[in-house]
């Protein structure tokens, strides 16, 4: 095995085709000590779960969680996507504005190291579920109407 | 009757409430949301707010920790240890703290003590540690009752981890003999004038007041 630029190692599949594999990645890695949220958000994680094992929990759990950043970026941005919950729809439509939505919500999260309630706070929005952040970037940078995907 | 050590007796009563916190955080459901879905116990929170210094510097410790095994692909689980650092952490400082308030009784009125470069050193850093956990607790989220009482006990440690500097500072100054040395002297007679019942009294009274004020500012 050899290790790669980034992170994990070379392997040889079965078929003899080279990938790379990546250990189990820490919740704890998603926060980082470079703003307020940041090390409030580090300071509490349970350093116990993996980033695998909280998607497959919110996922059980239904809690609605589309995607992860780290906040704030450490070595540019960091996102993880749940694979099941992108937006299919053409981003021709309007539903289908929701990936660039939830892009650009993620990015901030990485960009400014705010949290979901704090940039709810700057951007005068109640302190609940954190799609609404994303339905505001929607109707406020896309000029497209708040929906979630029809997927 | 034997006089009762702190530096024993108050590590010995801060490991034994974390401990009960720990145990509760095992086996309650974490609801209260740090991040995006990442929700966390109502114990975790109390915890956290009654030894902030000891649980960021184990979060510091265990985070690289948990970085350098990552990347070396270990791939384990670091949880356990971590645990123990911070606990460790939590007997340690409590130790100092009741040191100092040992030592504090023990010395004579009229004694002086010499003040070292070292001791100038530790004030500031109590200081600048003070003024972090400050800002710190500003940014603190106060929706639910675990968290205002977070927010309470995080300034409570502020206010004191400034205050003992920013009151013993101007004592050192005024007791320096020669401006420029190194070696000065200084009493500690506006602290001795405290009893450590007294000072455990204003410790509440602080922490009483700021916790309305965390109340009062709910968000």
């Amino acid at each position: 095995m050899q290790r790669t630029q980034e992170w994990g190692t070379l392997s040889r599949g079965e078929s003899g085709e080279q990938r790379v594999v990546h250990p189990p990645m820490p919740l704890s890695e998603m926060c980082s000590w470079g703003s307020w949220d940041g090390i409030i958000c580090s300071a509490q994680i349970d350093n116990r779960e993996t980033l695998a094992g909280y998607f497959w929990e919110s996922k059980k759990k239904q809690l609605g969680l589309f995607a992860l950043s780290q906040m704030p970026a450490s070595k540019g941005p960091l996102i993880f996507f749940d694979p099941a919950q992108i937006c299919k729809t053409y981003s021709s439509a309007s539903q289908g504005i929701f990936n660039q939505a939830e892009l650009f919500h993620e990015a901030l999260h990485g960009f400014y190291g705010k949290s979901d309630s704090t940039i709810q706070d700057a951007f005068g929005l109640a302190e609940l579920a954190s799609i609404n952040i994303t339905f505001y970037l929607q109707e406020k940078v896309f000029n497209k109407t708040a929906s979630i995907c029809g997927n | 009757m034997r006089k009762l050590r702190l530096a024993i007796a108050l590590p010995l009563l801060q490991v034994g409430a974390e401990g009960i916190l720990f145990l509760w955080r095992q086996h309650s459901e974490p609801t209260i949301a740090v991040y995006e879905q990442i929700r966390v116990t109502s114990a975790a929170v109390m915890s956290f707010g009654l030894n902030p210094l000891a649980a960021i510097l184990t979060r510091f410790v265990c985070q690289s920790a948990q970085w350098v095994s990552w990347n070396l692909q270990a791939g384990r689980s670091l949880s356990g240890g971590c645990d123990f650092v911070f606990f460790t952490f939590v007997a340690l400082s409590w130790f100092f703290i009741g040191m100092w308030l040992d030592r504090r009784k023990s010395i004579e009125p009229k004694e002086k003590r010499r003040a070292t470069l070292g001791n100038s050193v530790l004030l500031f850093l109590l200081l600048v540690s003070g003024v972090f956990l400050l800002l710190f607790s500003f940014h603190l989220h106060r929706s639910s009752s675990a968290q205002i009482i977070q927010t309470a006990l995080v300034q409570t440690w502020g206010v004191f981890l400034i205050g003992v500097p920013v009151l013993a500072f101007p004592q050192l100054l005024s007791e320096t003999k020669a401006p420029g040395n190194l070696s000065l002297e200084y009493t500690h007679s506006r602290f001795r004038s405290l009893s450590n019942l007294q000072w455990f009294v204003v410790a509440g009274a602080i922490f009483a007041i700021l916790l309305a004020l965390a109340f009062l500012t709910k968000k």
